[in-house]
């Protein structure tokens, strides 16, 4: 426990963190305007340079020439997805937690044997899977109401929905 | 000229092959229920069923022009062809020449060649950006930060 | 009130000119190491270790944590400007930040990110400083029922919203699955999904899907459209980077709200991608202008900043407390410790 072994380091640690914080907000606070400096390069110039700079990271992140082609090839997927309005952001997160999400599913399921009565077996996980449930079934009820509601304009909202989404 | 019906076809045809694939592979895994568990194949295998699925139903609802969301007949005009292949073609070409040049020397001659050839730069701006670039990179990834960026056989059958 | 006057101790250890020096040193690093996609926190804090060797700890880990906060800081930069975020945690700020700046108020963008960042990663330490052994008790109870409880919630807190056709989205999602599960499966060992490539065994890096994804993605569509962002004015204007700062406050709900989700997920640990897509969904269910997220609204940028920072500093939390590191540039800080 470093809590109770080193007080000296550890307190000296949060107290930096609440320093540091300020000094980082602080300083880069300052650098905003050259940040945003960024913006006034033309495109033909800063074009080329975000290519180069997509490369190098995807190069960087395992030292992977296949990385970079992917990476190249993730790029027209995207354009695509894009232009034909499937949202991107959801795919991104599956990337991102889905196999974490799938390992906990699999390991719960080993735990209970198959049942899934697992995610209602104490308080605080029943109480997590219900919100979420909850938050699932919220956009559709909503939807219901409103088609019960006024059954006739929702056929000239979606086009103009199409431009917002993400 | 590419009509949005071709790019949802051709969207919704990527996405199913890829979803094929997943399924085909996920069957080497094994799916359903044995004693160690879920198969590691079964999420996979249900993914893949859920992508052909859903690329199916995109597949017809695209082939239908009175279904399809937004009543646009041409997605990608001549115009913009030619401007997305301006700046898709040199950076493909560039990303391929990097195993030969590595990255230093291919950033730079990309950088120069966008500048320079389609003339939105003169010669000499456009080396210094290409120089530029090229410096920025070797100091902050090789020097800096110690990150290995790929050297190209040409330099290393130079001796570098 | 034990807790305080430690805290105060801290204080005279850590204002004195020399560790004041060494923020300023780390937090720059860091925000250079955040700015350059793919380079990313642990890889900087990292690459710093071997500076600290001969330091007293408290000051090396006085330089690591203030290049923490740099490369947090940093890592919206990219997001915001160019629509390339350089970690996984930074992708919900570039929904609301990438338009805003297009539309020509970059350093507005760019202001309310670092604010609300600065507020949450606040919360996140004063949670650190009042709570820190009862919560580690939370974060020891939570097994793998509990995650994947964190995880299904957050997934359903961000999808099912948007008007996206339901079966694009759904296709989105599976494909997202797909690519997660390519490589080594944790739970058997066995390898999937790498259509007989060999180096796909180590799996797909987001790093890798975003940048294309987004980055490259972007500016094909920005040529395409002959897009060109709106001009920037030429004069550095303080008044529009404090004045970003200063209408925080207004949106005081989102702020709590994030922070609250944000340390929820940091100490759980969920992590801070997961709790900045669940902020950024809730907010765009909750908001009045919920459906005007996705555009440039304020509140696009607050959310996903606010929990993300939160999170990234609780994570913290269980490493003090227990020595189980929540992210993994917590892991690389806590592996500076130990030498």
């Amino acid at each position: 426990m470093l809590f109770v072994d080193q007080k000296d380091f550890v307190w000296g640690l949060i107290a930096s963190m609440y320093v540091g914080n300020i000094v980082a907000v602080a300083l880069v606070l300052l650098t905003v305007p050259v940040f945003a400096a960024l913006m006034r390069i033309p495109f033909v110039i800063i074009a080329p340079l975000i290519v180069i700079i997509c490369v190098v990271g995807a190069y960087s992140v395992s030292n992977s020439y296949l990385d970079v082609v992917m990476m190249l090839g993730f790029g027209v997927v995207g354009y695509l997805f894009k232009k034909l309005f499937y949202p991107l952001a959801p795919l991104v997160l599956a990337i991102v937690i889905g196999d974490k999400a799938e390992d906990a599913f699999r390991q719960s399921m080993l735990m209970s044997k198959g049942s899934l009565g697992i995610f209602f077996a104490n308080k605080l996980v029943t109480c997590l899977v219900v919100t979420g449930i909850a938050l699932l079934l919220l956009p559709l009820v909503l939807q219901l109401a409103r088609l019960f509601g006024k059954p006739a304009s929702s056929a000239t909202e979606a086009t103009s929905e199409e431009k917002v989404i993400i | 000229m590419i009509s949005r019906r071709a790019l949802e076809f051709a969207t919704a045809i990527l996405t199913g092959s890829f979803g094929v694939a997943v399924v085909i592979q996920s069957l080497d895994n094994g799916i359903g229920w044995s004693s160690a568990g879920v198969d590691p194949g079964t999420f996979p295998f249900l993914t893949g069923i859920v992508i052909v699925a859903g690329s199916l139903y995109n597949l017809v609802r695209g082939a239908l022009p009175a279904m399809s969301p937004a009543n646009v007949p041409i997605a990608i005009t001549s115009v913009e062809l030619r401007r997305l292949a301006g700046l898709f073609v040199p950076a493909a070409i560039f990303v391929a020449a990097i195993p030969l040049l590595g990255i230093y020397i291919a950033s730079a001659l990309y950088v120069f060649a966008v500048l320079a050839i389609p003339q939105h730069r003169s010669i000499l701006w456009s080396i210094a950006i290409a120089a530029a670039t090229s410096l920025a990179l070797y100091v902050v990834f090789e020097r800096m930060f110690q990150v290995e960026l790929p050297h190209g056989w040409l330099t290393a059958a130079l001796g570098f | 009130m034990d807790n305080l006057s430690e805290l105060l101790h801290g204080f005279t250890i850590a204002i004195t000119v020399p560790h004041l020096a060494l923020m300023v040193i780390g937090v720059l690093l860091g925000i250079l190491v955040g700015v350059l996609p793919g380079l990313g926190a642990p890889n900087g804090v990292s690459l710093l270790l071997p500076l600290t060797f001969g330091m007293q700890p408290v000051s090396a880990i006085i330089l690591l944590s203030s290049m923490y906060w740099g490369a947090l800081f940093g890592g919206s930069v990219t997001s915001i400007l160019f629509n390339i975020p350089g970690e996984p945690s930074s992708v919900a700020t570039t929904f609301d930040g990438y338009p805003m700046a297009r539309d020509g108020r970059p350093t507005t963008a760019l202001a309310t990110a670092f604010g609300s960042a600065a507020f949450g990663a606040l919360v996140g330490v004063i949670l650190i400083t009042f709570l820190a052994s009862w919560v580690a008790q939370v974060a020891l109870a939570f097994g793998p029922p509990e995650y994947f409880a964190v995880y299904f919630l957050a997934f359903a807190s961000f999808v099912g919203m948007g008007g996206a056709a339901p079966i694009k989205t759904v296709v989105a999602l599976a494909i997202g699955f797909a690519i997660a599960a390519i490589g080594i499966d944790t739970v058997s060992g066995s390898v999937r999904l790498t259509m007989g490539i060999d180096e796909l065994v180590k799996g797909v890096s987001f790093v890798v899907a975003v940048m294309g994804l987004f980055g490259i993605g972007e500016l094909l569509v920005a040529v395409e459209e002959e897009f060109h962002a709106r001009a920037v004015s030429s004069r550095i204007d303080w008044r529009e980077v404090f004045g970003a700062v200063g209408r925080l406050p207004r949106h005081g709900v989102a702020l709590l709200r994030s922070a609250a989700i944000g340390c929820w997920m940091g100490i759980t640990p969920g992590g801070p991608t997961a709790a900045s897509f669940m902020s950024y969904g809730i907010a765009r269910r909750f908001s009045r202008r919920g459906r005007y997220f996705g555009t440039g609204e304020v509140e696009g940028i607050i959310s996903p900043e606010t929990a993300d920072h939160a999170a990234g500093t609780s994570a913290l939390l269980p490493m003090l407390s227990l020595g189980i590191p929540g992210s993994a540039t917590a892991a690389v800080m806590m592996g500076g410790l130990m030498i």
